[in-house]
């Protein structure tokens, strides 16, 4: 072995001995999650990609043949299939189309109630927020019940005789009542936040400036509290397009279904039946996954900050120089 | 020495095994030995480069420099919270490199004071001992003793938000001293106290650092603090170490420009001016003699960078290091507009090319070629001159007198006993520090002369001082 | 003119208040509505016209609570089911307590390495981390339930709490409110002696209190609440084994006669109090911690 002088030994070993233990400490608390993360995120997310290239026999749950991109051919082109999924994709973009504005709009219009502080807003607050907090199926079942036919309160007290779930149009009306009633408490209570945080004296300004109460909104509420706009767009976008806890409780006895399957309803239809559907459903799920990035990156390039450019630079320029 | 003779691994391994697996050299006299120390970030930002420093038991050493200027890196590399990246530190004998901090035998001030917010001033001053495993009695006897030093008696059972910025600061300083480490390392500890609290702490800092008779290394970018308080300043700038010294020695003679402006408040004037002969000329034409001496070793000084720089040419691939470290020691950083650093400005700029930096090697030749083109008869130089070795010309209380010039006072500011007047002239602004029982008046004409005794020479390119002897037998 | 200003500032209050008023209401009148339900005899609901509240002192009931804890067949003909409303119970809080509290742990014990260790590429692997959140959760939906399956989680409490241990979100907010502990606080504790474990005991978790029960708060509320995973995982497995959420929703299926509605809607209330119990005592964590997670990010 080489030799080594006391000093440059003493070196080696410690700074081994040192980077070992911040190695070992590193590794003691990140390890738990790192273990977690692998196991039942990334791993699931690979597996996705494998079963979505497999088919499955039915016998186990677990896939049985590499067929290729089969699978993706079939939710693109058999018959049942592909207007079972495409339908319910359809039903779910067309039903986020018209949720999606309506769940920021409407907290925004509350949260700016709010934002004017009226005595007990804080207690006002609390009660929006309220329904949201509840499972969905118990939730559900007051409307079920509120709703019913027979002896729904709405129909005794507005003498009223529709079956509000037996039609598709008055379902997804519901449904749709029911997403605002217990969906907007989170983004109600975000644009809250953004409010408060717009910068006091910016209104000020904008008062000095001679700003009316809608001027004042469209050049310093709105712009202050962009960030959360932004936030509330893509996270409620993603929710909805993830229906399906709204619709299975309310719309799962609607006669017409194939009217009422949200896209996960489908997939989630195609999980509990048997395992020959598993490879689908994961294609399904592949499938739906990238339209939802596909949307969320045209929001992004829409709602993305553009630069000043130069273009008042140069004509300032050029004023200069005719002069 | 014993550490460098040559063995094998496994004889190494025994040798340590005898001192407990820590190399201990014997040889060491300081108490407190940093050497050849650099850190680099992962970035490949260098924070600090090649700080050497020996403290001895009982010294109080301060580390002075503007933000930035890695004065904190190092005490933190001291403490064990930076890895260090280059060099040997050696705290009591002992190679202290990868020695964790706890294992260090310090105890440090931090500037926000970092008390735990759910502990009593009790569990606050106590913690460090519990996390020793010491006796409960014996920690409650060492606290009971340092909140006796720091009168903290009545706040034991108040939590940290209950204090205010003084007494938080005491609560810090008792717990570094309970813990009878052999090292004191402060932070900034004074920063975020109102200056009359300042003035209090220092002393109380002063004291303890007596009581416990420990190293203390002191961080700090106020040079007051750093000039009554420390036995021995280090002051820095942008990771490199400009000048160690007493107090008062880096206030007389300061190792160079940076050191020169940095020190003293009001700074001190510095000069552009020509040598010719033993006289210095100023913009303007005003001119004072130098004496022969002086003049010759200021000429010995720039040959002797030239030929420093020279050497150092000769072998870039050898010298890569020490020219990199040198360049980097003269690059006028980007904060400083002052006059005496953007002269070497166009050496570390290209022209034409402002994005792009020259290498050290490219700099370092631009400006050996500057050296080797002057003119022997007219040589380019810096005079420092304190604004306290200005004079009225009819009350010269100084060893030498300058001729007197004469200017007219921009603003005058009076400081009780003293004026600070503010004169446009040798196309500058010079500050001058006067006590005079006439009033200066704005824009009525003076007389000026300053003490040629105490005049500081710059050498303009390299920033270093003539730091000769003969000033004092002129 | 001052004067103006203030009468128009607080006419403007009057009228959000009204606003406010009204759409609190609405807010909580199926609920309301729901939870005296739950209390008033069926053939109570079938006048004409309907009341809001219970006709009369009469119709005040408390069998469907009484049906929902007994197995007693509490309508003859429709209901040939019994709910074990206990085990569902037991069963979401053991999934909820269980999942919010191990997750708690094994997140903030990984934010501590991302904030106070500083290793190598920390910065990288956490702006993966983030990175993959973007990734939607439907693509895992059905590989998640065959990993189950394999690590014999299926229908089992387990397949319930293990796949929301992987979550990047609340590592990203535990860590976010870890950067705010001053680091010097963490440095002199290292001075001190303090190992690595001791400083996230007894410095970084009694600081992080605030942020981990929030945190704790979201994991419970959204186990308490979940209806998809488990049905997959545990929907085909005995009704012992159901969540309470999942339970509601095939008490609900069953419910088409009118004699049920009694007990549906006390199932929904039995569901709906123990959430509303954290609401009344953590409504201000709760909704500071959405306001959080929305302006600091």
């Amino acid at each position: 072995m080489k030799e080594v002088t006391l000093r440059e030994f003493a070196t080696r070993e410690e700074r081994r001995k040192s980077s070992l233990f911040k190695a070992f400490s590193v590794g003691g608390f990140l390890g738990p999650y790192a273990i977690c993360f692998a196991l039942f995120f990334v791993f699931p997310l690979v597996f996705g990609v494998v079963m979505a290239l497999c088919s499955f026999d039915g016998k186990t749950m677990f896939p049985s043949e590499f067929v290729g991109f089969a699978n993706f051919e079939a939710v693109f082109t058999n018959p049942v299939l592909a207007k079972d999924f495409w339908g319910s994709v359809w039903n779910t973009l067309r039903f986020a189309l018209i949720i999606v504005p309506l769940s920021i709009l409407l907290p925004l219009g509350l949260a700016l109630l709010i934002n004017i502080k009226p005595p007990g807003y804080k207690f006002f607050r609390a009660c929006i927020y309220l329904p949201g907090i509840f499972p969905l199926t118990a939730t559900g079942l007051i409307l079920l019940k509120m709703f019913d036919y027979h002896y729904g309160f709405f129909n005794a007290f507005f003498g009223l005789t529709l079956d509000w779930f037996g039609e598709t149009w008055s379902a997804w009306l519901l449904i749709g009542y029911f997403c605002l009633w217990c969906g907007i408490g989170g983004n109600f209570i975000i644009l809250c936040a953004g409010l408060e945080n717009v910068d006091k004296s910016l209104y000020e300004a904008a008062d000095v400036d001679g700003c009316g109460a809608f001027s004042r909104f469209l050049h310093v509420t709105l712009p202050g509290i962009k960030d959360q706009l932004f936030l509330c767009l893509f996270t409620t976008f993603i929710g909805y397009m993830n229906l399906y806890g709204q619709v299975y409780i309310l719309a799962s006895n609607t006669p017409d279904q194939d009217a009422m399957k949200s896209a996960i309803y489908r997939i989630q239809d195609m999980l509990l039946g048997s395992s020959k559907g598993y490879g689908y459903a994961a294609a399904m799920g592949i499938c739906l996954g990238i339209i939802i990035i596909f949307i969320s990156v045209i929001e992004l390039i829409v709602t993305k900050e553009r630069k000043g450019g130069h273009a008042h630079e140069e004509r300032f320029v050029s004023w200069q120089k005719s002069r | 020495m014993e550490n460098e003779v040559k063995m094998s691994p496994k004889e190494a391994r025994a040798k340590l095994a005898e001192t407990g697996n820590r190399l201990v050299d014997e040889s060491i006299g300081s108490f407190l030995s940093l050497r050849h120390v650099e850190k680099v970030y992962p970035n490949g930002i260098k924070a600090v480069t090649d700080f050497n420093l020996e403290a001895n038991k009982g010294e109080f050493v301060a580390l002075l420099g503007p933000s930035g200027c890695g004065k904190s890196t190092t005490l933190r590399m001291i403490a064990g919270l930076e890895e260090i990246s280059s060099g040997e530190l050696y705290i009591n004998k002992t190679y202290s490199n990868y020695l964790p901090s706890k294992e260090r035998d310090i105890a440090m001030v931090f500037q926000t004071y970092a008390l735990y917010p759910q502990m009593s001033v009790y569990d606050n001053i106590g913690f460090g001992l519990k996390m020793r495993h010491m006796k409960k009695e014996e920690i409650e006897e060492r606290v009971h003793k340092a909140a006796e030093i720091l009168d903290l008696g009545h706040l034991l059972d108040r939590r940290p938000k209950e204090l205010s910025g003084g007494q938080m600061q005491r609560v810090a300083l008792g717990r570094a001293l309970v813990r009878q480490a052999g090292l004191f390392l402060m932070d900034e500890p004074l920063s975020n106290l109102d200056a009359k609290l300042r003035v209090q702490m220092r002393s109380e800092i002063i004291k303890i650092h007596k009581a416990a008779g420990a190293t203390t290394v002191y961080v700090t970018h106020d040079q007051t603090e750093a000039m009554t308080m420390a036995d021995k300043v280090v002051v820095m700038n942008r990771g490199y170490v400009q000048q160690i010294g007493s107090p008062m020695y880096v206030y007389e003679h300061p190792a160079n420009l940076f050191v020169a402006s940095f020190i003293g408040s009001p700074s001190m004037n510095i000069l552009d001016g020509v040598l010719k002969g033993e006289r210095v000329i100023l913009e303007g034409g005003f001119s004072f003699p130098i004496g022969v001496k002086r003049a010759a070793n200021y000429r010995a000084l720039l040959e002797s960078f030239r030929k420093k720089l020279e050497d150092l040419l000769k072998d870039p691939e050898g010298n890569a290091k020490a020219i990199a470290d040198l360049a980097g020691s003269l690059k006028p950083s980007q904060k400083q507009e002052k006059k005496a650093q953007s002269f070497l400005s166009k050496f570390f700029k290209k022209k034409g090319e402002e994005e792009k930096e020259p290498t050290p090697y490219e700099a370092l030749s631009a400006l050996h070629e500057e050296y080797a083109s002057l003119k022997e008869g007219e040589l380019p130089i810096k005079v420092g001159i304190r604004p306290e070795d200005f004079y009225p010309e009819d009350d010269f209380r100084g060893f030498k007198a300058s001729p007197v010039f004469r200017g007219s006072p921009d603003l005058v500011e009076l400081l009780g006993h003293e004026f600070i007047v503010h004169l446009p002239s040798f196309g500058t602004m010079i500050e001058l520090r006067i006590t005079s029982h006439e009033v200066p008046v704005s824009g009525k004409s003076l007389g000026i002369c300053f003490d040629l005794s105490k005049i500081h020479l710059f050498d303009p390119y390299s920033g270093m001082s003539l730091m000769d002897k003969e000033k004092e037998n002129l | 003119m001052k004067n103006g200003l203030f009468r128009g500032k607080r006419a403007a209050k009057a009228l959000a208040f009204v606003a406010l008023l009204l759409v609190s209401a609405l807010m909580l009148l199926p609920i309301v509505w729901g939870v005296f339900g739950s209390f008033r005899d069926y053939n109570d609901f079938s006048l004409y016209p309907g009341s809001f509240f219970p006709s009369d002192f009469d119709a005040f009931t408390l069998d469907g609570y009484i049906a929902l804890f007994s197995k007693t067949e509490y309508i003859p003909n429709a209901a040939n089911d019994w709910y074990p409303i206990w085990n569902w119970l037991l069963n979401s809080l053991i999934v909820s307590l269980r999942g919010s509290l191990l997750y708690l742990l094994v997140a903030s014990l990984a934010a501590y390495a991302f904030v106070f260790l500083d290793f190598k590429y920390s910065d990288k692997i956490f702006v993966f981390l983030i990175a993959t959140m973007t990734i939607p959760g439907v693509i895992s939906t059905a590989p998640q339930l065959l990993n189950m399956n394999l690590l014999g989680f299926y229908k089992n409490l387990m397949g319930l709490i293990a796949p929301s241990m992987g979550g990047v979100y609340g590592v990203f907010l535990i860590r976010q409110f870890f950067l705010g502990i001053p680091k010097d606080l963490i440095e002199n504790a290292r001075m001190d002696g303090a190992s690595n474990f001791k400083i996230y005991w007894k410095i970084v978790l009694p600081l992080g209190k605030s942020a981990l029960f929030v945190q704790g708060l979201f994991g419970f509320m959204g186990a308490w609440n979940d209806v998809q995973w488990a049905q997959l995982i545990v929907g085909s497995a005995d009704r012992s084994l159901w969540t309470l959420a999942y339970g509601l929703k095939v008490i609900s299926d069953n419910s088409e006669a009118y004699e049920s509605i009694t007990l549906s809607l006390a199932s929904a209330v039995i569901a709906m109090i123990p959430i509303f119990i954290v609401y009344l005592v953590a409504q201000r964590s709760i909704i500071e911690g959405v306001a959080h997670a929305g302006v600091k990010r």
